[in-house]
């Protein structure tokens, strides 16, 4: 049954069948040929799977990005990162990796970051010089930040499968995204000197000054913070925060008057698809879990993991890999849906912090989001910029290495997923 | 056409949904702090206008192609076979979904219990599973006649540009 279950699931993903409907299709078959397991059950399952509040901080939080890209906050904080980068080389590169560490407390997704960088940044890198598969390559790379900083979408799913503090996830990966930004400015800086691209340059006349752009970029750089203070403080939960983020935004939508109705309402549409389409993943996991552990699947899992190691380093690096290579192929949102409440008691049982476990669990996936064959981000950029994915394979290449290092130190140094998580 | 009119109706019941459901959790912070008189059915409410903006708004995912799946078999073969693929899969897929429309629907016939603190019967959650369901099978229909997505079928929903007017870089 078993057997069968998986040899299910592996064809029809591999047909190219969405995740959740997969997830369907697998509980459907437990059952029709299952007598214990009963169909009104499953569908009780499927509903209860959405009714959840902590759930409700996705669209709300999916919704306060989409209506920053409308209301013109974005424009400003673009503004803010051009004039911070002016004075040294590869600016523009540099600008991409800034738009993203200060927009990220607005765009909870990867997705959302590389495809509106796509648009905005890479024709400018192409016509300062940069080479377009490496522009591409960055603007994936940089998007990488995004679900790290507050609020994350990832982080929300993660805290909620796991029972982790969704408030102590978001502030105890406020450092590993400020030290990919590091580490990738360092890469970028290398790569632009030694290339020769896009040297320092003066600032023209109708440039503004670093005060006057900062004053712009202060409502998306705020954003952040106001929301962990909020939950931090038990002001409000993680769910009230995303709402209100939309608020917080849609008042700037009306001060900045930037804003036209189509663009709220397509804001709303793209809200609506991107929940509906995370959502139903949750709601089909629900179903699919409750049958799975019918089987004691997650206990087998938990028990193999156990017989390979029981050292926290090595489990961290274990289960590193493990999802690295799944993220080459599966979504994230179904990896951590199906894989972190597996994982997470073996983890806790050697004695990892849960929060340090989000940490690397949350950066892992996404780093297979943008490594072929299969990544989300991937294609986004792909599509977005028009650099064929062979092209993009090479140019990434490099940007793993940073990426590796990284992972590595979020694994060896817990200090860096706990100490401010541990507030 | 058909498709048109399944994307409005969508997006009419998912968004009003999502407005009104942002609305109550914005509201209930509100009477909590400026008030001090807590809303005791916000918690409900909003989760139940929640599986509605979740599952009406299936449709509306599946029409923009929004929904996650893995398309490398999409990129790997030749188009023809790909097209062939997709609207054979979609035709299944809406097989699939009328099916656990029918679950959902059987579950609405069964369901008796009242929520207390809104003191409506909670047919008015489970109805949406059914509905979402109907509608979504009819959206892969739609889209199994309609044109083959290039790239696959996952084509990257949230791929919007970027709105609003873009400082020049110098």
């Amino acid at each position: 049954m078993l057997l069968a279950s998986a040899l299910l699931f592996v064809v029809l993903v591999a047909l190219g069948a969405p995740v959740a409907l997969v997830f369907l299709a697998v509980t459907g078959l437990w059952i029709a040929l299952e007598p214990a397991v009963m169909d009104v059950a499953v569908a009780q399952r499927i509903v209860a799977g959405t009714q959840s509040f902590p759930l409700l901080a996705v669209p709300l939080f999916v919704l306060a990005g989409e209506l920053m890209n409308a209301s013109g906050i974005t424009t400003r904080v673009m503004r803010f990162a051009l004039v911070l980068t002016r004075r040294v080389s590869g600016g523009l590169a540099k600008t991409n990796i800034l738009l993203s560490t200060m927009l990220s407390g607005m765009s909870g997704s990867a997705n959302g970051d590389a495809a509106m960088q796509s648009r905005v940044l890479v024709p400018q890198m192409a016509a300062r010089g940069y080479p377009l598969p490496f522009s591409a390559a960055l603007t994936a790379s940089s998007a990488l930040i995004a679900p790290l900083i507050p609020p994350g979408i990832s982080l929300i799913l993660f805290g909620f499968v796991t029972d982790t503090s969704i408030g102590s996830l978001f502030l105890g990966a406020v450092l590993p995204g400020l030290l990919l930004t590091a580490m990738l400015m360092g890469h970028v800086h290398l790569a632009a000197r030694r290339a020769g691209w896009d040297g320092p340059r003066e600032r023209t006349e109708d440039e503004p000054g670093v005060g006057e752009a900062l004053l712009g970029a202060l409502p998306a750089i705020g954003m952040p913070v106001l929301i962990i203070a909020g939950i931090r403080l038990g002001a409000f939960t993680p769910s009230e925060a995303g709402g209100l983020a939309v608020a917080y935004t849609l008042v700037f939508a009306a001060v900045y008057r930037e804003a036209r109705w189509s663009d709220l309402l397509a804001a709303l549409r793209g809200t609506v698809a991107t929940t509906s389409a995370i959502l139903l993943v949750i709601a089909a996991s629900a179903a699919l879990t409750w049958v799975l552990t019918f089987e004691r699947v997650p206990q087998a899992v938990g028990e193999a993991m156990l017989a390979a190691t029981d050292r926290p380093v090595l489990m961290l690096t274990l289960v590193s890999v493990i999802l690295l290579l799944a993220g080459m192929i599966v979504e994230g949102t179904a990896l951590i849906l199906v894989l972190a409440p597996m994982f997470m008691p073996v983890a806790q049982q050697i004695g990892i912090d849960p929060v340090h476990f989000g940490v690397v669990f949350v950066f892992m996936i996404h780093l297979g989001g943008i490594t072929p064959p299969v990544g989300t981000v991937m294609f986004t950029t792909c599509a977005a910029t028009g650099v064929p994915v062979a092209d993009f394979a090479r140019a990434v290449a490099p940007f793993l290495a940073t990426f590796l290092a990284t992972a590595a130190v979020l694994v060896l140094v817990p200090g860096v997923s706990t100490l401010l998580g541990g507030l | 056409m058909i498709g048109r009119a399944l994307e409005a109706a969508s997006l009419a019941v998912a968004g009003t949904a999502t407005v009104a459901m942002t609305a109550l959790v914005v509201l209930a912070v509100v009477m909590r702090y400026a008030v001090g008189a807590p809303l005791v059915y916000s918690y409900d409410l909003s989760v139940i206008l929640f599986a509605w903006a979740i599952f009406a708004g299936l449709a509306l995912a599946e029409l923009r192609g929004s929904h996650l799946a893995v398309d490398v078999i999409d990129r790997a073969v030749p188009e023809r076979v790909a097209g062939l693929l997709f609207r054979t899969r979609q035709v299944a897929l809406a097989g699939l979904s009328l099916w656990f429309a029918w679950l959902g629907w059987s579950l609405v016939e069964r369901a008796g219990m009242t929520i207390p603190s809104l003191r409506v019967s909670i047919r008015w959650l489970y109805a949406a599973m059914p509905v979402g369901f109907a509608a979504l099978a009819l959206a892969q229909l739609v889209r199994a006649f309609g044109p083959v997505p290039a790239g696959g079928a996952a084509a990257p929903g949230e791929a919007r540009p970027a709105r609003g007017p873009v400082p020049d870089a110098r």
